[in-house]
């Protein structure tokens, strides 16, 4: 098994030690599926955004998305929500049009740095025109 | 003959005891308060691999704020059906006992702690945690790549 995939299973551990007691047990996680269940995908900082985006497209195209930057130990949640459901969904920046936007071989870190600067979240792509995800603000979290 | 038939039946009688005892040993007198009485989390499940065909799904249940019960459940995907998902293994809290639903045995239990109040409920689900995980990924890392 290589590395990476050890150090996602300990960060997917993790997430499910917290939901029972720690910084996740207390919290509403915003993203739902249309059965009212909360997908949970995990990625580490340093892993290709690409990889992320197919990730989370494997689970329907919309989930609560925990990334670990293991420099500093900080887990921050993105939800990866629908335009419906985003408050701020028609002034979200278009990820396919936008010229600064992280490149192909941009990491999941360097996309958490981008959607910083984008208050009004990002729109993301997808393979289907009419569904697309929108990343909104991180939020930090530490997770035991 | 006689005596070797009365030597086999205390035999039985006395493997039988300690059985019992053994099941009475492992099982804890906590019982979870009715479900329909505490307030449930949403069901949650994070995949354990890229293409989302094998998960872990989550249930807690709290009374007060304190965990009163969980389950864990390795579901794998059908390529039939998106919402279609068979259950390859669990682990949850009942009769006194946390215990495992191992692969290919659901309807047997494996114990992995004895429960006797509450808080045994919190103490054990690191612990659960560890072994669902090791689960899924043990079935996972099984599959062709």
């Amino acid at each position: 098994m290589s590395v990476i995939a050890e150090r996602l299973d300990a960060f997917r551990e993790s997430i499910l030690l917290n939901l029972g007691a720690g910084a996740l047990e207390n919290e509403t996680l915003p993203v739902v599926d249309v059965q009212g269940k909360c997908p949970i995908v995990a990625a580490l900082a340093d892993e290709r955004l690409a990889v992320l985006m197919r990730r989370v497209e494997a689970v329907g195209g919309f989930a609560n998305v925990f990334i670990l930057d293991e420099e500093d130990g900080a887990v921050h949640m993105v939800p990866f929500i629908d335009r419906a459901s985003a408050l701020l969904a028609d002034s979200a920046e278009d990820l396919t049009s936008d010229a600064d936007r992280p490149g192909p071989d941009a990491t999941a870190g360097m996309f958490l740095s981008y959607l910083e600067l984008k208050p009004n979240g990002v729109l993301l792509p997808a393979r289907l025109e009419d569904d697309r995800p929108i990343a909104t603000q991180p939020r930090e979290l530490q997770l035991h | 003959m006689a005596v070797d038939k009365n030597r086999q039946r205390h035999a039985a009688r006395r493997a039988e005891a300690a059985i019992r005892a053994a099941l009475e040993r492992e099982q804890g007198d906590y019982r979870p308060a009715p479900r329909e009485e505490c307030d449930p989390s949403p069901v949650r499940y994070m995949p354990v691999d890229d293409s989302a065909t094998l998960r872990i799904v989550t249930r807690i249940w709290r009374q007060s704020g304190r965990m009163t019960e969980f389950t864990f459940t390795v579901e794998a995907g059908d390529w039939g059906d998106a919402d279609s998902w068979e259950s390859l293994a669990r682990i949850d809290c009942k009769g006194g006992t946390c215990h495992e639903h191992p692969v290919g045995r659901l309807d047997d239990h494996v114990t992995l702690h004895r429960l006797d109040n509450i808080d045994d409920v919190q103490a054990v689900y690191p612990r659960a945690v560890s072994r669902i995980n090791e689960i899924a990924r043990m079935i996972r890392d099984r599959r062709p790549r």
